[in-house]
């Protein structure tokens, strides 16, 4: 069975040493290892077609699937990304969004970033000519040249680790803005995606989730990305759709519980539980107001 | 659709007898005895925390064999009045 608790890793043991740490990088690749390298044919049986996991747009009545692309399509038109040279998607998942930036948008190429190799090695097996998927952080990122447009979805929560103080945590998404301004052309668009904590603070999240669904990561605030992105990006929109992720799980509960008996055949008893536990704690939290979802676009400087 | 109409029968389940599951459910939570709930007090005032809403929702829409939200506790946040509401909307 696969085991969502996750071992410290060697990267996570340096920080911890260093005397005065330099700014931190995000989760490790154990930690983001251990929630999604759960097989990916397990995430199969419950995600939509095209294996995005993060929140969909509910703008009007449809499937998953239709939602799920509404989501992806906000993104490019928000980042400008149709019609650029060069594209970057951070965090790109089981990459449904490169496959549209590839598929519709009249890109050039696009690069995805993710650090879980099941997820690359899914990719693979839908592959398109302009698309390079590399398993590597951002911040070991090295591009060829510059990007015309960077999107980024469901990537930020795990940026930051529980035991980080507030200046740190600006610290380190700071890094992040910093990189991707570097990365693009002027004026060029970051399109960005992220839970946050709306009413809830850090002591009153459930620690069910950061213990098991998201092992050393902790979400941001609205004001530590403000105050991150300040002076390197202008803000052009804000969206909070908390409600809209409150709905992505309530469907990702229903399709799991659809599907039980498969999926308990592929992990185990154990690991559906966590799986129901966490979808009905996110409909709660993104319902009643305790975590938002952010969708931020942002213009070079 | 006869075979619906006789599965809807069988899975009939009165305010009373929700009543007495959601009791006996955060009594083996809170490990207390059933009988000294106050089934008009908050399901917060009996400690439980999200994790134990989700559980018992979960649990509860298996043995009504309906999809309960588990939003409808934060709506109907006492023994009683969710189990009138569960009631009333099958």
């Amino acid at each position: 069975m696969t085991d969502l608790m996750v071992q410290p890793s060697p990267r996570t043991a340096e920080f911890l040493r260093a005397p005065t740490p330099t700014a931190y990088k995000g989760a490790s690749g154990a930690a983001i290892r251990s929630h999604y390298d759960v097989p990916s044919e397990f995430y199969a049986l419950w995600l939509d077609r095209n294996m995005m996991y993060s929140c969909a747009m509910w703008e009007k009545p449809g499937t998953l699937e239709d939602a799920q692309v509404r989501k992806i399509d906000y993104h490019i038109e928000q980042s400008q990304a149709a019609g650029k040279a060069r594209v970057l998607d951070i965090g790109c998942g089981w990459g449904g969004t490169l496959r549209r930036l590839s598929d519709v948008a009249g890109i050039g190429s696009a690069v995805g970033l993710t650090l879980s190799p099941a997820q690359a090695a899914w990719i693979a097996k839908d592959p398109r000519s302009n698309v390079d998927v590399r398993v590597e952080g951002w911040a070991d990122h090295e591009p060829t040249g510059p990007y015309g447009a960077i999107i980024s979805i469901g990537a930020l929560e795990h940026f930051a680790r529980p035991e980080l103080s507030d200046d740190d945590m600006v610290q380190a998404y700071r890094e992040f803005f910093l990189k991707c301004s570097r990365w693009l052309e002027p004026g060029g668009r970051l399109s960005l995606q992220t839970m946050a904590y709306g009413t809830a603070t850090r002591d009153k999240i459930n620690p069910f989730i950061l213990e098991h669904i998201f092992p050393e990561s902790d979400l941001p605030t609205l004001s530590a990305i403000v105050r991150a992105f300040n002076g390197v990006f202008e803000i052009e929109r804000l969206r909070n759709d908390r409600m809209d992720y409150a709905e992505t799980y309530r469907q990702y509960g229903r399709r799991l519980r659809a599907r039980r008996g498969e999926a308990v055949d592929l992990v185990g008893d154990d690991v559906v539980r966590r799986f129901e536990t966490y979808c009905g704690l996110f409909i709660l939290g993104f319902h009643t107001g305790a975590m938002d979802l952010l969708r931020l676009t942002l213009r070079k400087l | 659709m006869k075979s619906s109409a006789a599965k809807a029968v069988t899975n009939f389940r009165d305010q009373g007898a929700i009543e007495t599951w959601i009791a006996s459910y955060i009594a083996r939570v809170i490990e207390k005895d059933a009988g000294e709930l106050d089934e008009n007090a908050t399901f917060e005032s009996f400690g439980l925390d999200s994790v134990s809403v989700v559980g018992m929702t979960g649990d509860l829409g298996q043995w009504l064999e309906r999809e309960i939200d588990p939003v409808v506790v934060y709506d109907h946040p006492s023994i009683r009045g969710l189990a009138a509401y569960l009631a009333a909307s099958r």
